[in-house]
C-alpha cells in the first residue's frame, strides 16, 4: 500500500491557525502495490526528479516531485516489494512484475536503513524526519500518517506556496522553474562565516593554565584554543593525556603520578598474560593465536616511512606489537581488528612511552569501538549520519551521488574508520585528532570535516559527471592532497552555520548533539561571541543527546503494506 | 562496437598479498609492506581483448581480515570474476581457499561466477609451503584455473587477470553468464547509450505496455 499524505499547515503561534488543519488534499493518495502497473520516471537532467504512478484499471495519480531528488530511493522501497524492470519502448517507465522479493541483508543495502529509518521516523515527526538526513521530498505529510480521508478538502494551487512557506521556514520557494510547479530549493543555512585558526597553543600557555599543584584551571579555555589551533609538538606527550580522557582535568601532579603507577601495575599485569602464555596453550587458542598471528602481519606494514617505525628491528616496532598484543588480553572480545594499527601509531609515537601509550589508546578506542565490532555498526550509524548532515548542506550534491549509485557514501569507509589517518600526512593526523579530541564545536565535528571535504570535491565529481568507480577512485586519491588548515575552518565554519541555523532539522541536532530549542541565538548576538556561546551550550549538553539515527529497529512491517512516505505534489494538476 | 565492463573481486587471506597484485597490475608498481586493506577498496584498468574488445576491469579489493566479511560479502555477489588468492609460503592461507569459494558460492549464483586461484609470492621459491602439483590439484577439484603469480618479481600478474578476463568473456559469448536484473558483474554499454553510468535493469520478459 502506497499513501501519499498532502501537506498540512503549521499552527502559528499566536493561534490563529488556518481552517486547513484538520484538511485533506486531492493530492493525497493511497493504493496497494497490487494495483500498480507501472512508473515513469522524469527526463534525464531535468533538475529534480519525479515519478507518475499508473495502475492497473489505467488510473494515473498525481505527479510526485522530488524536489531534492532522490525518487531513487522511493524506488528502491517499492522493489522490495514488487519487481520493476524497464520498459523496451521507453526507459522512463518501469513495468510492474508483481512478485515477492526477499531482502538481501548485508552491507550494501545500508540504503535500506535510511529507507526504514525514515518512515519510522516520520511516523513519529514527519516534519523534522523529512527535513532531516533523508528526507527525500520536499512536501510531507501528516493527514495520511493520521488516517485520514483523502477527500474532503481540495486547496487552490496558489495558496500551496504560501502553505509551503509558512510550514517551512527557511525555506525558499522558487516559481519560476517550470510553470505549474513550485521548487523548494533548501533550507536557507545562511552566510558561511570566515573561520580563522589561531596558532597552536604554546608551553607557556599551557603553564599559565595550571594551579600550583598542577591542576587545569579551566579546561573549556583550554579546549577551545586547541579546536582553534591544535597544540605545539612539545605538548602533545603531556595535553593528549588530558585530551583523551587519561588525565582528570581537575587531578594534580600527585594524583596524576599515582594514577600512571597504578595504571603501569595494571598494564604489565596484562602484559604478562599473553607474554606468559606457552606454545603448547597457544595451540589450543586459535583466537588468540589469529589476533597474534595479524598483530605481527600489521606491525610491519604501518607507518614503516616514519623514523620512529622504519627499518628492521626498530624498538618503535616491538611496542606497537606489544601494545595491541595487551590490548587483546584487555579487550578480548574485541581482540585485534585491521586498522586499529593506524589508531595506536601516532598515539605511540607521540608518547614514546608504552604504559602511557596504551592507555591513551585504551580512550580513544572507547570511542572507536563500534567501528570495529562484528557487524561495524558504527560505521554503519556514522555513513547514515554523514549522509543526514550532508544532505542538509547540499541535497543536490546527495541527489547526483544517489543517481550514481554512491548515495551510501561508502566511498567514506576509510575515513571514518581510522578517522582519516590514511589521507592526512602524519603530521597532519595528530593536529586534526587534537582538534577533534577537543569533542568541539559539537558532538561528530568528524562527520562535518568529511563534509567540508566532500564539499571541495563536488565540484570536479558534478562537473566531470564522474559515475560510481570514478568517485571511488578520485576520493581515494585525495589521500595526502588535502590541507588540514583548511578543511578544519571549512568544517568549523559549517558548524557555525548549522549552530545558528533557526530550523536545524532534529536528524541533524541529534547528529551534532544540539538541543534543539538550543539552536536559536539572541539577535542581539553578533560575530564571534554568538558563535561561542552557541558552542558552549552543544559542547555541554551534547552528553544528554541520545543518537536514535539508526535506533528504529521496531518491526518491519513485511506484508505488502509500505507506508511510503515521500511525496512532494502536483501543485497544479495538469 | 560494445565496451564492457566486469567486476572483478580479490578475496584471500590477511597478507597474501591481493593489494601488491592489483598494484602491480595497475600502476606497475611494488611497494614491500602496503598499509593492511580496510573494508573495500578500488582500482581499474581497461584491457583490449584480442578482437578489438575493450573491457574495463573493474578490480576490488578486500580486506583480508573475518571481521571486514560484513562489508566485503556484499560486493561477492556483484562481481562476475573472482582471483582466489593464497601466499604459496602460508599453508594456512591455502587452505582457507576451500573456505574462500564456499563463501563466494553460499552468497552468488554459481553459473554467474568465474574463479581462478592465484598463489602468490611464487618469487619466494625456497620458502614455498604449496607445491605446484598440490595447487593446481585443488583449483581442478573445484574445476577452476591455476597460475603462479609474483607482484615483486612482475611474474604472471598480467596473465592472470588477462585469463580471467578472457574466460569471462567467452562464458559470456557462450551465454554461460547471462545479463540479470539488479546485477553489476558485467554491464555491456552499448555506443549509443548516451548516459553510459546510468543501469537500469533489463527487462525479463515480454511486457504487455
Amino acid at each position: 500500500m502506497v499513501n501519499t499524505v498532502s501537506f498540512k499547515k503549521k499552527p502559528r503561534s499566536n493561534g490563529d491557525t488556518t481552517t486547513h488543519a484538520n484538511g485533506e488534499s486531492k493530492w493525497s493518495f493511497q493504493f496497494s502495490l497490487t494495483d500498480l502497473k507501472s512508473i515513469k520516471q522524469n527526463k534525464e537532467g531535468m533538475g529534480w526528479s519525479y515519478l507518475v504512478f499508473c495502475l492497473k484499471d489505467d488510473v494515473i495519480l498525481p505527479a510526485l516531485h522530488f524536489h531534492h531528488g532522490d525518487s531513487k530511493l522511493l524506488i528502491v522501497s517499492l522493489e522490495k516489494y514488487v519487481v520493476l524492470c524497464e520498459s523496451p519502448q521507453d526507459k522512463r517507465i518501469l513495468l510492474v512484475n508483481c512478485q515477492n522479493k526477499s531482502l538481501s541483508q548485508s552491507f550494501e543495502n545500508l540504503l535500506d536503513e535510511p529507507t526504514y529509518g525514515l518512515i519510522q521516523k516520520l511516523k513519529k515527526d514527519p516534519y523534522t524526519a523529512t527535513m532531516g538526513g533523508f528526507s527525500k521530498v520536499t512536501n510531507y505529510i501528516f493527514d495520511s500518517l493520521r488516517g485520514s480521508d483523502p477527500s474532503t478538502q481540495q486547496r487552490p494551487p496558489s495558496e500551496m506556496a504560501d502553505f509551503l512557506s509558512d510550514a517551512i521556514p527557511g525555506l525558499k520557494i522558487n516559481q519560476q522553474e517550470e510553470p505549474g510547479f513550485e521548487v523548494i530549493t533548501r533550507i536557507d543555512l545562511g552566510k558561511r562565516p570566515d573561520v580563522i585558526r589561531r596558532e597552536p597553543v604554546s608551553a607557556e600557555e599551557w603553564t599559565k593554565n595550571m594551579d600550583s599543584e598542577g591542576r587545569i584551571l579551566d579546561a573549556d579555555f583550554i579546549k577551545r584554543m586547541i579546536f582553534k589551533g591544535g597544540l605545539c609538538h612539545a605538548l602533545r606527550k603531556e595535553v593528549w593525556k588530558f585530551l583523551l580522557g587519561y588525565f582528570p582535568w581537575h587531578s594534580t601532579r600527585e594524583e596524576r603520578t599515582n594514577l600512571q603507577k597504578r595504571k603501569t601495575d595494571e598494564y604489565f599485569r596484562m602484559k604478562l598474560q599473553w607474554k606468559s602464555v606457552s606454545d603448547e596453550q597457544e595451540k589450543r587458542n586459535s583466537r588468540l593465536r589469529d589476533y597474534k598471528s595479524l598483530i605481527e602481519k600489521d606491525v610491519n606494514r604501518t607507518d614503516r616511512t616514519n623514523k620512529f617505525y622504519e627499518g628492521q628491528d626498530n624498538p618503535g616496532l616491538i611496542l606497537l606489537h606489544d601494545i595491541l598484543m595487551t590490548y587483546c588480553m584487555y579487550d578480548f572480545d574485541l581482540g585485534y581488528v585491521q586498522g586499529m594499527s593506524d589508531l595506536l601509531s601516532p598515539v605511540l609515537y607521540v608518547m614514546e612511552n608504552e604504559v602511557d601509550a596504551f592507555w591513551c589508546f585504551v580512550s580513544y578506542m572507547d570511542q572507536m569501538h563500534e567501528n570495529f565490532e562484528e557487524q561495524m555498526q558504527g560505521m554503519k550509524t556514522q555513513l547514515i549520519q554523514l549522509s543526514t548532515l550532508l544532505r542538509l548542506l547540499d541535497s543536490g550534491f546527495c541527489s547526483y551521488l544517489e543517481s550514481q549509485d554512491s548515495g551510501y557514501l561508502y566511498f567514506c569507509f576509510r575515513w571514518l574508520l581510522i578517522r582519516f589517518k590514511r589521507e592526512f600526512s602524519f603530521q597532519d593526523i595528530l593536529r586534526l585528532w587534537e582538534v577533534m579530541w577537543t569533542e568541539l564545536p559539537c558532538q561528530n565535528f568528524h562527520l562535518l570535516i568529511c563534509c567540508a571535504i566532500l564539499e571541495s570535491e563536488k565540484q570536479q565529481i558534478m562537473d566531470k559527471h564522474y559515475g560510481f568507480n570514478e568517485i571511488l577512485k578520485h576520493i581515494n586519491e585525495l589521500s595526502m592532497k588535502i590541507d588540514v588548515e583548511d578543511i578544519l575552518c571549512k568544517a568549523e565554519a559549517i558548524s557555525i552555520q548549522m549552530m545558528n541555523c533557526k530550523e536545524l532539522p532534529q536528524a541533524v541536532c541529534e547528529v551534532l548533539g544540539m538541543e534543539t530549542s538550543a539552536v536559536t541565538t539572541p539577535d542581539s548576538d553578533t560575530g564571534e561571541d554568538e558563535s561561542v556561546t552557541v558552542m558552549r551550550r552543544s559542547a555541554s549538553t551534547y552528553q544528554n543527546i541520545s543518537m536514535p539515527v539508526t535506533a528504529a529497529s521496531g518491526t518491519r512491517d513485511t506484508t505488502q503494506h509500505l507506508a511510503v512516505t515521500h511525496s512532494a505534489q502536483r501543485l497544479t494538476p495538469t | 562496437m560494445a565496451r564492457h565492463m566486469f567486476r572483478i573481486i580479490l578475496l584471500g587471506d590477511s597478507t597474501v598479498g591481493k593489494s601488491s597484485l592489483l598494484r602491480r597490475y595497475t600502476e606497475g608498481s611494488f611497494i614491500p609492506a602496503p598499509c593492511p586493506t580496510v573494508g573495500v577498496e578500488f582500482y581499474s584498468k581497461m584491457m583490449e581483448l584480442p578482437p578489438g574488445i575493450k573491457v574495463k576491469l573493474q578490480l576490488w579489493d578486500t580486506a583480508g581480515q573475518e571481521r571486514f566479511r560484513c562489508i566485503t560479502r556484499s560486493f561477492y555477489r556483484n562481481a562476475v570474476g573472482v582471483l582466489l588468492v593464497f601466499d604459496m609460503t602460508n599453508r594456512k592461507s591455502f587452505e582457507h581457499i576451500i573456505e574462500w569459494y564456499h563463501e563466494v558460492a553460499s552468497i552468488q549464483i554459481m553459473e554467474k561466477v568465474i574463479f581462478l586461484l592465484i598463489g602468490h609470492k611464487s618469487d619466494l621459491k625456497s620458502d614455498c609451503k604449496i607445491s605446484t602439483e598440490e595447487a593446481e590439484g585443488l583449483a581442478a577439484s573445484l574445476g577452476i584455473g591455476f597460475i603462479e603469480t609474483s607482484a615483486k618479481s612482475n611474474t604472471n600478474v598480467d596473465l592472470a587477470f588477462e585469463t580471467l578476463t578472457n574466460t569471462i568473456y567467452e562464458a559470456l559469448k557462450n551465454k554461460e553468464i547471462d545479463l540479470q536484473e539488479g546485477w553489476d558483474g558485467v554491464k555491456v554499454i552499448h555506443k549509443r547509450t548516451c548516459n553510459p553510468q546510468k543501469k537500469r535493469r533489463k527487462p525479463q520478459e515480454k511486457c504487455q505496455c
